[in-house]
Formats: C-alpha cells, sequence, structure tokens
C-alpha cells in the first residue's frame, strides 16, 4: 500500500508538477539576500524552477530589486522586467538587466524568453496583469529554464507560492522639520506575508526611504523662492 | 615563391615591353607592369618556373629573362643579374639573402649621390652593406641608406599584388516557369538559401554582420533590404527569423520571380575564453541567443538608466541600450551577499491627472484625499509642499510636490500645477 501511495505521489510529480507543494522540492531556492524573508521562504529563497506570485502593496518593488542585486552579487544573472515602464532612473543600480518592452504582451514574452533560456537565476516581471494563460506558461517557461520566476502584479494568480506586501500608514519613520511637522520620510516597515501549501507566514523588514532630490532652482546664484503660483 | 619579375635590357630604355601585358593573364591570374620596364607576374599555388616560361614566351622578347623568388627585390635582382645561364633564373626559399650578397648595389637602384657614398668607403656589394649594423648605417647614410640595407638583406616590404578579398557568400534561385505570391513559400526558399550560405560562414570561421535580401519581381524591379541582428552571427535559425520577420511585413507590386541572399559584412567568429569562476559562462550562449531574440523582435529593450539633470523629475533619466556582450557576460560572485532594499520613486513617465480634496494649509493648499484608477484615497500625512519652478524660455512649469500616506499604507508623490490649478499623481515609492 505503502509503495503505491509512493509511485502515485512520484507519478503526480512528474505530470503536475506545478500541483506539488514548494516544500516536497529539493531543486533549490534563490536567496533573496534578505535574512528576514529568506528564514520565512520555504527552502530559503525563492524556489528555482516555479514560479512566485507577489501582490504588491508597499515594498514589494524594495524587497525584489535587492534580490536581484544579490543574486548578480553572487555571481549569478538577475532581470527585471519592467512590464509599466515605472521604474525610475535614480533608484536603479547597475547589476541586473532591465528591459523595458512597449507593452505588456511584450513583458510576458521578455519574461517567458529568459526564464526559459536558463542562463537567469531570477527574473523578476512587474507591472503587467497576468492571466491564467499566460501563467501556465510562464510556470513551463520557468520548469524548462530552471531559475526561479517572480510575478509582481495583483490578482490570484497559479503560483505555488504566493506573498503579499503591505506597510501599514503608522509605518514610516518621519524626520521632523523644525516645527515638528513631517519633513522627510526616513524608513518603513514593509510586513511581507508567505503562502504556500503548508506554509503561512509573515515577517517585517525595515527599509530605508531614498528620497528624490528636487532642484529647486534653475538658475546658479538665483534663490527660486516664488512658489508654484504664478 | 611566388613573384615572378621579368625584365629586358631593352625595356630600361623606355622601350617597354612590346607585348600587351594582359596577354599573359592566359598563364597568371595576376599581372602587373611597371613603367620603368618591369613586368610582374603572381605565381603563388602555382609552378612558378613554368609560369615564367610561359611569360617569357609570350612577352616574344629574346633577350628578356625572368627571375622567381618569394620577394619583389629578389625576384627583381635574378631577372636583371647578368652573366647567368638560362633566362629564368629561380631563388629559392630561405636563399635570397645569400643570392643577394654577391650582386653589386647598383641592381637596387639607390640614387646616385648614395652609391657614390657608398662605393667612397668600400662597400659594393649587397652582402657588404647587408652584414653592417642598422644603427651605423642610419647614422652614416640616413633613411634612405636603411631603406637600401633592408634591401640588401632581403627585407622589401613592397606588396606587388594586393591580397584578393574572398568572396562573399551569397545565394540565389530564379523561379523559371512560375512566381510566388506566398510568403510561406518565400520563407521555405530563403530558409534552403541561408543553409548554404550560413554553411559558407561557418567552413571560414566568420560572421555575418549584415546579410542583403534582395527580391526580383516579376515586372522586372528589384526589391532589397539589409539585414543586421542583434550580434554578428553564422545561426541560420537567426537569420531565418530575421527573413521571416521582414517577409511577413511586406508589400510588394508584383510577383515574386527570385530570391537571393548575399552576406554584405563579416567578421571573424570570435570565441570567448572561460572562465572558471563565472557561474554565468555555461549559459551565456543561451542568454545571448535570448536577448539576441527579444532585440530583434521588440526593439532595443535592454535598458540603462543615463541621468540627465533635467529639473523636471520625468526627464531626469534617459534609457540607453545597453549592448549585448556586458549584458551576456557573468560576474564573479561572492557567497553570503546580503541585500539591502531600499523604498525608491516609481515615477510615471507621464503624470496621471487625479481628483483631488484639498485644504488651506499656511500658504498652500494640502491634499487630504485623492482619486486615482483604484477610487478614492484619503491621506493621512501630506509632507510638503516642495517647490519647483522653471522652463521660462521654453516650457514653463511651477509644481508643487507632495508626499503623501495614504490609509492603506501607501506613499504616493502628488504634485499641483500652479499655472493651471491642477493636480497629478507623478509616481509612488515601492
Amino acid at each position: 500500500m505503502a509503495s503505491s501511495v509512493l509511485e502515485l505521489r512520484a507519478l503526480l510529480e512528474r505530470r503536475f508538477p506545478d500541483a506539488v507543494p514548494v516544500t516536497y522540492r529539493s531543486a533549490g531556492a534563490v536567496a533573496t539576500g534578505v535574512a528576514a524573508l529568506d528564514e520565512v521562504l520555504p527552502g530559503g529563497g525563492f524556489p528555482r524552477g516555479r514560479l512566485a506570485w507577489w501582490v504588491p502593496g508597499g515594498g514589494a518593488t524594495a524587497v525584489l530589486r535587492a534580490a536581484c542585486e544579490a543574486v548578480v552579487a553572487r555571481g549569478e544573472r538577475a532581470a527585471w522586467v519592467d512590464g509599466a515602464g515605472v521604474m525610475g532612473g535614480e533608484g536603479w543600480r547597475p547589476g541586473p538587466l532591465l528591459l523595458r518592452p512597449a507593452g505588456g504582451r511584450e513583458a510576458l514574452e521578455c519574461a517567458e524568453e529568459l526564464l526559459r533560456c536558463g542562463g537567469f537565476a531570477l527574473v523578476v516581471v512587474s507591472g503587467e496583469e497576468v492571466g491564467d494563460g499566460e501563467g501556465v506558461r510562464l510556470s513551463r517557461a520557468v520548469r524548462e529554464g530552471g531559475g526561479a520566476g517572480v510575478v509582481l502584479a495583483g490578482g490570484v494568480g497559479m503560483a505555488p507560492l504566493r506573498l503579499v506586501s503591505r506597510i501599514p500608514p503608522n509605518g514610516y519613520r518621519w524626520r521632523r522639520g523644525p516645527f515638528g511637522e513631517p519633513a522627510e520620510v526616513e524608513a518603513a516597515v514593509v510586513r511581507v506575508g508567505v503562502r504556500a501549501l503548508g506554509v503561512s507566514a509573515e515577517t517585517e523588514i525595515v527599509v530605508p526611504v531614498v528620497g528624490h532630490e528636487l532642484r529647486l532652482c534653475l538658475e546658479p546664484g538665483v534663490v527660486d523662492r516664488r512658489g508654484a503660483g504664478v | 615563391m611566388s613573384y615572378v619579375c621579368v625584365w629586358s635590357p631593352g625595356w630600361s630604355t623606355g622601350g617597354g615591353p612590346g607585348c600587351d601585358p594582359a596577354v599573359l593573364l592566359e598563364v597568371a591570374p595576376r599581372v602587373a607592369a611597371e613603367e620603368r620596364g618591369v613586368i610582374w607576374a603572381d605565381a603563388r599555388g602555382l609552378p612558378a618556373g613554368r609560369v615564367a616560361e610561359a611569360v617569357l614566351e609570350r612577352v616574344g622578347d629574346g633577350s628578356a629573362r625572368a627571375g622567381v623568388a618569394g620577394v619583389p627585390v629578389v625576384a627583381e635582382v635574378a631577372a636583371r643579374g647578368e652573366g647567368e645561364e638560362g633566362r629564368v633564373r629561380v631563388v629559392g626559399a630561405g636563399g635570397e639573402r645569400a643570392f643577394l650578397a654577391t650582386k653589386p648595389l647598383a641592381l637596387l637602384e639607390p640614387g646616385d649621390r648614395l652609391l657614390a657614398l657608398l662605393e667612397g668607403v668600400g662597400v659594393r656589394l649587397c652582402g657588404e652593406l647587408a652584414v653592417l649594423e642598422r644603427e651605423a648605417v642610419e647614422v652614416r647614410f640616413g633613411a634612405e641608406g636603411v631603406r637600401l640595407w633592408r634591401l640588401s638583406r632581403g627585407d622589401d616590404p613592397r606588396r606587388i599584388f594586393a591580397p584578393v578579398p574572398p568572396e562573399r557568400s551569397h545565394a540565389s534561385l530564379e523561379f523559371i516557369d512560375y512566381v510566388v505570391t506566398d510568403p510561406e513559400r518565400l520563407v521555405f526558399t530563403a530558409n534552403a538559401l541561408l543553409g548554404s550560405v550560413t554553411e559558407a560562414l561557418r567552413r571560414r570561421g566568420e560572421h555575418a554582420r549584415r546579410l542583403v535580401l534582395t527580391l526580383s519581381l516579376a515586372n522586372g524591379g528589384v526589391w532589397r533590404r539589409t539585414l543586421k541582428p542583434a550580434r554578428p552571427t553564422a545561426s541560420r535559425e537567426a537569420w531565418l527569423r530575421l527573413v521571416r520577420g521582414e517577409l511577413e511585413r511586406l508589400t510588394l507590386p508584383d510577383a515574386v520571380a527570385g530570391l537571393g541572399v548575399e552576406v554584405e559584412a563579416t567578421e571573424e567568429a570570435g570565441v570567448r575564453q572561460g572562465d572558471l569562476f563565472d557561474r554565468g559562462f555555461a549559459t551565456a550562449g543561451a542568454v545571448e541567443a535570448a536577448l539576441s531574440r527579444l532585440i530583434e523582435g521588440q526593439g532595443e529593450v535592454v535598458v540603462e538608466p543615463e541621468l540627465t539633470g533635467h529639473p523636471l523629475p520625468e526627464r531626469r533619466a534617459r534609457w540607453a541600450a545597453v549592448p549585448l556582450d556586458p549584458a551576456v557576460e557573468g560576474v564573479r560572485g561572492a557567497g553570503g551577499v546580503v541585500a539591502e532594499p531600499r523604498l525608491t520613486l516609481q515615477l510615471l513617465s507621464s503624470p496621471l491627472r487625479v481628483e483631488v480634496e484639498a485644504v488651506e494649509r499656511g500658504d498652500h493648499r494640502a491634499p487630504v484625499r485623492f482619486r486615482d484608477r483604484a477610487g478614492w484615497r484619503r491621506v493621512v500625512t501630506a509632507a510638503g509642499p516642495d517647490r519647483i519652478s522653471g522652463g521660462w524660455w521654453e516650457e514653463p512649469f511651477a509644481r508643487e510636490y507632495f508626499r503623501c500616506i495614504t490609509e492603506d499604507g501607501g506613499l504616493f508623490w502628488l504634485y499641483r500645477d500652479g499655472r493651471r490649478d491642477d493636480w497629478y499623481l507623478h509616481g509612488w515609492w515601492d
């Protein structure tokens, strides 16, 4: 009886690899480099050969971009497919490949191609709604390639590992101005929830906030104090 | 042994060879005639002695003599040499310097002044000059003396015949009895032609940088396109993908009567040195192929930011294409890397106009809620304003930026356009 159960399990794993809990797999994981998150992720990172689905709610881009940078720093390749074209130039650090395709369909094509080629340890596709059919295609591609894929999109995706992140409104740390008013956001607490079959965990990551430097005056030596009302 | 030099005493006095040098092309692939009365024939890869005899036969001058050597100056001296037996003098490879050693320097045609100077110090033969040190010759006889010294040692840098560039790989097919209007059939034909072209490239160890696709039309016209892959390649699949893409977009005025492909530019196929510590090297080929496909299909999608310093945030970064080689290269990394996540600004390339409710606060109005595509969002904290203004000479702008934390925890960047009193969502931190 026991042997038949094992055979059935092996058959199911072969036929429906995505249906197998990530905790069963031994293909290894791509560590994010964020210790608090790696501790709660099954296997210690994003599972190789599997798709992870991250529902954005604050801090997801920061953590995933840091994970891409950590992957490159470890000597592997990582790529970010920016489907919405919102990645700010000043916040991007060299290392991972950044792809800015023209539209949503092109973004999914890019992600599928990169996942399938097998040369990338981590591929993140963001800013594009991914339907069930596209999710299946990406799952197949990531399984063929053997890397880890992360879809950063809303909705309920077909993925064995799901994450959701948010920053509570009181989770921001402010630098106060001379009159006690909030002047600059210094850091934020990102809460990340991890869900997989047999796994439900949550962690908190304190993330510094990079301000956007505004050039308040165009002419050197001329102080612009006129305000916005023209 | 490759150069055949033909010379006759009569030609040096201005008569020149009596025959048309073009006749000599019957026996040698390339022929050159110099005004000073010397004929050269290229005998590389041919039995040089027999070529020389055949050339002499066609020249038709009984006093003409031929010299054969691998160095032009040696062949010429052999042809001019007096007292030699026979009309053809062959100097074997490696024996050039010894052959020249006993010849008078005058055969190398130095200037009269230099020849007199050399004779003045007792140097009359090539061998006597060749044994001297270069520095000694240069100090005493200058640059002209060094040139003669090199010739006397059988060192002749002249290139009588320039190297022949190899024929560019090409293949074509004419449809004799019919014409073609179906793109799929054209792709089928192109696939076969590309097979032979890429095979030829591989045999030569080359990659094609550009390839010209030519369609001969039934009305006599010719349609031509130059195709360029993301990187030079001899891959049939890569070129077929480009040809297919071109043919799928194609609108022609008439049916196609013939199709041809020709390599326009090539480069040597390079093989990168592997690196044991580069974990990405093993998959570099697959990554390169994948990125090439994406670039060919979607244009330059692999980019990196170039910061411009423009005062408007949406124009502060320009996206520049990343060359394929750096993108493919792996990197040496160290284990145990700790990631450092940072919330950075996600910026809309075109600010999104939003509806905002604002209240008076000091000298400005601060947002208390706004509505974007997701609906109304209540603002719990609004820091600002950060004011920017400028562009008076071209496109004036005046903005008040606010960093707004909403009740669902989002950190948004809103601004009020001071010139129109409109509100915009410019980005968010994520």
